[in-house]
């Protein structure tokens, strides 16, 4: 109880509720906006979180990743567009149902099942961060290192098609991370004699880059009417709860595998989404309806997505490892205010914790309002011209590199890596593993140094200690079981 | 039998086809061929860029260990990657490469132009000001991009408007002086300087 008081008086302050229905609305909006996706926006708001107080600024950036999740229905649901990728199967049945005339049926329900996903998704927070954070209690520094280690991989395997290009993505992620002073000798590191480059490759320029001005590239490359005219029909703004309540089973199952999907690095919204909706294709008394507007199809698309908003943080708050890109970003405000995610964080800053839980929830609560009345304002947010938003990402792009230190350096890094990100996406090539390698690969070499020097260089220390023999059994059974899979499959392939 | 140098057109033709299908397929060799390059010529610099420390504390301190990794790792896969199609990448002429390289930019060069705009941008900022120089390089792009009409443009104003106050303003981003606003009376000028 003393601790829901504490974190409630930690929400009570006008910054921090400003930022929690900002982040949302902000979300909410970007979502809605096909080609917008939100890591470009969260990436060029990271300067501005860092200003803010630690959980005005954490919920600035999280409201826009949980209201884009929401936004994201919109199109694709009316235009079959999705709004943010991890819409996509969210058009399959969404869609269908616009076509027959149902829109805001199709809305409401998509709006109900992300609510109840991202309530699940807060309350499996509340319930295994704490509990994993006295696990890491037992963590020292080989198992931290293996922790890093298993999330590296992880984040690669998650890119299954791509698993080849995404470690050569993280090995460059590595090297960028690299660069800079060596703390243990305080000798230069491919620094090439330049001044700038001694703290090292700043994180914000290359998320920034990577994510936000890459993108407006793209939107600034399109030609002709990109603007999309969108009508919302039909009967049944609040028949989503009706809905859910008929596929209770198909609710707790998507919202299960998006809390464990939120809790592994890398596999995230796409994993849960894809097993969720295979899920509830099969243990449908009609399959076949799947794709041609099933609302249970729509309910495990958009409830698996949110209800790994929050979960995704599990691994951050409890151990400090970021599972995703944008986690990355989260752990920089953290350390910007000198909270160090992990044990110490629930021991030290009770009311901090407690406070962004009830922010979290207070976020799922106004972007579930604010969808179910201003949908038809919203719509229109459809009509902007993707060339007008670009011009403009690349301004907020230069606004959001320089201001960290206010050095015209670090806008002409954002804007070699959005160069890089431009060639990534055009070559279908995953830019998220840079990011992790820049934040996992130090975090793996500092932990990895630590432990070799209390072992004096012997690398059994990694196999004698029962947690960090199990993370490093882990991450090889898991190469071992990518590598097999990969071996069928091509079988598979010669066979036919 | 047929040899290199008495093929006929066709076969030439078919052969340029095919080395330029390989350049442009789905497999993105180029890209992991200049990978390899920049990971390759990365690694001829550790030596110099991440010396070697004398010291007994142990192998795992020494500064070269995340480079060498990063850059190992790039360059490994990448070579796997193309390991494959190694000799026909090789084989490709001078030409068609420049050839591709040439189709490539020209193929993107909305983000090439744009690149320039946004340097010319970020070095005319403390020439023209924050408001003056993002107004222009908005409307220059949207006019390269043909959507700068007059309701474009008044859009852009606003936005501009709005931005301008936003983080001039309210969040009080910090710029150098401008060099057009010391044309200004003093107070004119400060006030420019602090919110323009």
């Amino acid at each position: 109880m003393d601790s829901i008081l504490l974190g409630l008086n930690e929400v009570a302050h006008l910054n921090v509720l400003v930022a929690i229905f900002l982040g949302a609305l902000i979300g909410v909006t970007i979502g809605s906006i096909p080609g917008l996706e939100p890591a470009g926006v969260i990436a060029i708001l990271l300067p501005l979180s860092f200003s803010m107080e630690p959980l005005a600024g954490v919920m600035l950036l999280v409201g826009v990743y949980g209201g884009a999740w929401y936004g994201g229905a919109i199109p694709a649901i009316l235009m079959n567009t999705p709004g943010t990728p991890v819409a996509v199967l969210t058009t399959y049945d969404g869609y269908p149902m616009a076509q027959r005339g149902e829109g805001k049926r199709a809305l409401s329900i998509a709006y109900t099942s992300s609510f109840v996903g991202g309530i699940i998704s807060v309350t499996s927070l509340v319930l295994l961060a704490p509990v994993l954070a006295k696990v890491a209690q037992k963590f020292g520094s080989p198992e931290f290192a293996m922790l890093a280690l298993l999330g590296m991989v992880f984040v690669v395997l998650a890119h299954r098609k791509h698993v080849p290009a995404a470690v050569i993505m993280l090995g460059f992620g590595i090297f960028l991370g690299s660069v800079g002073i060596d703390r243990s000798f305080n000798s230069q590191v491919f620094t090439f004699g330049q001044t700038w480059l001694l703290g090292g490759i700043p994180l914000v320029p290359v998320v920034i880059g990577l994510f936000a001005m890459s993108q407006a590239f793209v939107l600034l490359s399109k030609k002709g009417n990109d603007a999309h005219v969108t009508k919302l029909e039909g009967e049944g703004h609040f028949s989503g709860v009706i809905e859910l309540l008929r596929n209770k089973m198909t609710v707790a199952r998507s919202a299960f595998l998006g809390v464990i999907m939120g809790l592994l690095p890398g596999v995230g919204e796409f994993g849960s989404q894809f097993f969720s909706y295979t899920l509830a294709q099969k243990f449908s008394k009609d399959p076949d309806s799947f794709g041609k507007g099933n609302p249970a199809g729509l309910i495990a698309s958009e409830t698996s997505n949110n209800a790994v908003t929050a979960s995704v943080m599990v691994p951050l708050l409890a151990f400090g490892i970021p599972a995703d890109a944008l986690m990355a970003m989260l752990l920089a405000v953290f350390m910007v205010h000198n909270y160090v995610p992990g044990p110490t964080l629930f021991a030290e800053r009770p009311e901090f914790i407690s406070g962004l839980y009830i922010s979290l929830f207070m976020m799922n609560i106004f972007c579930f309002v604010y969808l179910t009345f201003a949908t038809k304002w919203m719509v229109n947010l459809t009509r902007i011209r993707g060339r007008f938003i670009g011009a403009f990402i690349l301004v907020l792009g230069f606004i959001g590199s320089y201001s960290q230190n206010y050095q015209v350096s670090d806008a002409l890094i954002a804007l070699f890596f959005a160069g890089v990100g431009y060639v990534l996406r055009k070559n279908d090539i995953p830019a998220i593993p840079i990011i992790l390698g820049m934040v996992l690969g130090p975090v793996f070499l500092t932990r990895f140094k630590q432990a070799m020097g209390i072992s004096s260089g012997d690398l059994s220390i990694f196999f004698t200690r029962p947690i960090s023999l199990a993370l490093l059994s882990i991450t090889v059974l898991s190469i071992v079981v990518y590598i097999i899979s990969k071996v069928k499959e091509g079988k598979r392939v010669s066979a036919a | 039998m047929k040899n290199k140098d008495n093929n006929s057109p066709t076969d030439n033709e078919d052969m340029l086809c095919e080395k330029r299908r390989l350049l442009n397929g789905e497999d993105n060799f180029p890209f992991y061929i200049l990978v390899i390059l920049v990971s390759i010529g990365l690694l001829c610099f550790v030596p110099s860029q991440a010396r070697i420390i004398d010291t007994d504390k142990g192998w795992f301190l020494q500064p070269m260990i995340a480079p060498l990794i990063g850059l190992g790792i790039m360059a490994i896969f990448s070579l796997v990657m193309v390991a494959g199609k190694l000799k026909e990448i090789f084989s490709v002429d001078l030409k068609t490469w420049s050839e591709y390289l040439y189709d490539s930019v020209s193929y993107n060069r909305v983000p090439v132009i744009t690149s320039v705009f946004f340097y010319i941008y970020i070095h005319m900022l403390n020439v023209t000001g924050f408001f003056l120089t993002t107004l222009l390089f908005v409307t220059v792009l949207l006019a390269l991009s043909r959507l700068l009409n007059r309701y474009w443009f008044i859009a852009t104003f606003l936005v501009t408007v709005a931005i301008a106050f936003i983080f001039r303003y309210v969040i009080g981003l910090w710029m150098d002086d401008v060099w057009l606003y010391e044309f200004l009376p003093n107070d004119w000028s400060d006030f420019a300087n602090s919110y323009l």
